[in-house]
């Protein structure tokens, strides 16, 4: 027996053991689901931290109205992140079934979302806001590195600039 | 377009960029001073990797031309500031444009962290940002 086909019995004993612990629990095997493509994960993932940041600057506008007009500027560029990255989503081929698109799949889940506390005091709210921001370069870096779909790293990259962009602009805003 | 004319693009951008900058840096008031001379320096770094990246290629990284046509007559503070930002902003497209194309991780990288560097720069002259810095265009001056 060969060094490869070796491995690939070898392979095979986990997944054999995996159908009887099924079977003892009185469950009928079930075929798996297909895993969802990597990218539509990324998608889904940004599209959901975008919408949480809009919702944090929509709160800090409302806490702050003395800050409202940059802010909502800020919320606005958020919004269109969420348009791009749902701009990426490939057409499906003809004749095939419609699936939910990953991207709107955690938009229902959370319908009804919690506003997000944010802090009184107007110097504590810029800091809440460029933590955001700050965490959010780190995100869209890692998605648009780890992105198949060229288009797709490009749109993460852009977004990531443009947070890099508000953290900066946050610091000389009170 | 294959990876190495986007860098080559790039690069013919980071020339004219760097021209821009000297005009920058003779009109800019004190208080920008410094940003126009880290601006200038960051330029000059990234030319030196970008023909480094060229080379890797087998390709003769481009030469910059003896002067440029500049979009904004460069006489005082503010108009100096506009022609920074717009330099930044349009250099942006072009790191936007190599992510586009490159299938090669390293380059992947090296766009990425200067499409977000050029963007922070921008703000910074402009005290403002695109949505999407390299994907919406900036406007003609």
């Amino acid at each position: 027996m060969s060094r490869r086909s070796l491995l690939i019995a070898g392979a095979m004993v986990p997944l054999a053991g995996c159908d009887l612990l099924e079977s003892a629990d009185g469950q009928e095997p079930t075929p798996s689901p297909a895993p969802p493509h990597p990218d539509d994960v990324i998608r889904a993932r940004a599209v959901e931290a975008e919408r949480a940041l809009t919702a944090l600057y929509v709160a800090a506008a409302a806490a702050h109205p003395d800050l409202e007009a940059d802010l909502e500027l800020f919320a606005d560029r958020h919004l269109r992140h969420i348009a791009a990255i749902e701009s990426t989503v490939p057409p499906l081929p003809p004749g095939s079934p419609t699936p939910t698109p990953a991207a709107q799949a955690p938009a229902t889940e959370s319908a009804s979302p919690v506003p997000p506390d944010v802090a009184a005091d107007p110097e504590a709210v810029v800091r809440q806001l460029r933590d955001a921001e700050a965490a959010a370069v780190e995100e869209r870096t890692t998605d648009c590195l780890a992105a198949r779909d060229q288009r797709l790293a490009t749109v993460m990259a852009s977004i990531a600039a443009c947070e890099a962009a508000h953290d900066r602009l946050l610091r000389s805003a009170r | 377009m294959s990876t190495l004319e986007a860098l080559q693009a790039a690069l013919a951008g980071e020339h004219a960029c760097i021209y821009g900058y000297g005009l920058v840096g003779a009109h800019v008031s004190d208080s920008a001073a410094d940003l126009a001379r880290d601006g200038y320096q960051t330029h000059r770094a990234r030319r030196e990797e970008l023909a480094r990246q060229i080379r890797l290629r087998h390709g003769e990284p481009v030469a910059a031309l003896p002067a440029y046509v500049v979009p904004i007559e460069v006489d005082d503070d503010p108009s100096a500031r506009r022609l920074a930002g717009l330099l930044e902003q349009r250099l942006a497209v072009l790191y936007a444009d190599l992510i586009d194309v490159t299938s090669v991780p390293a380059v992947r990288e090296l766009a990425l962290t200067t499409l977000i560097e050029t963007s922070v720069l921008a703000a910074r002259w402009t005290g403002d940002t695109f949505a999407l810095p390299g994907i919406d265009e900036p406007p003609e001056p």
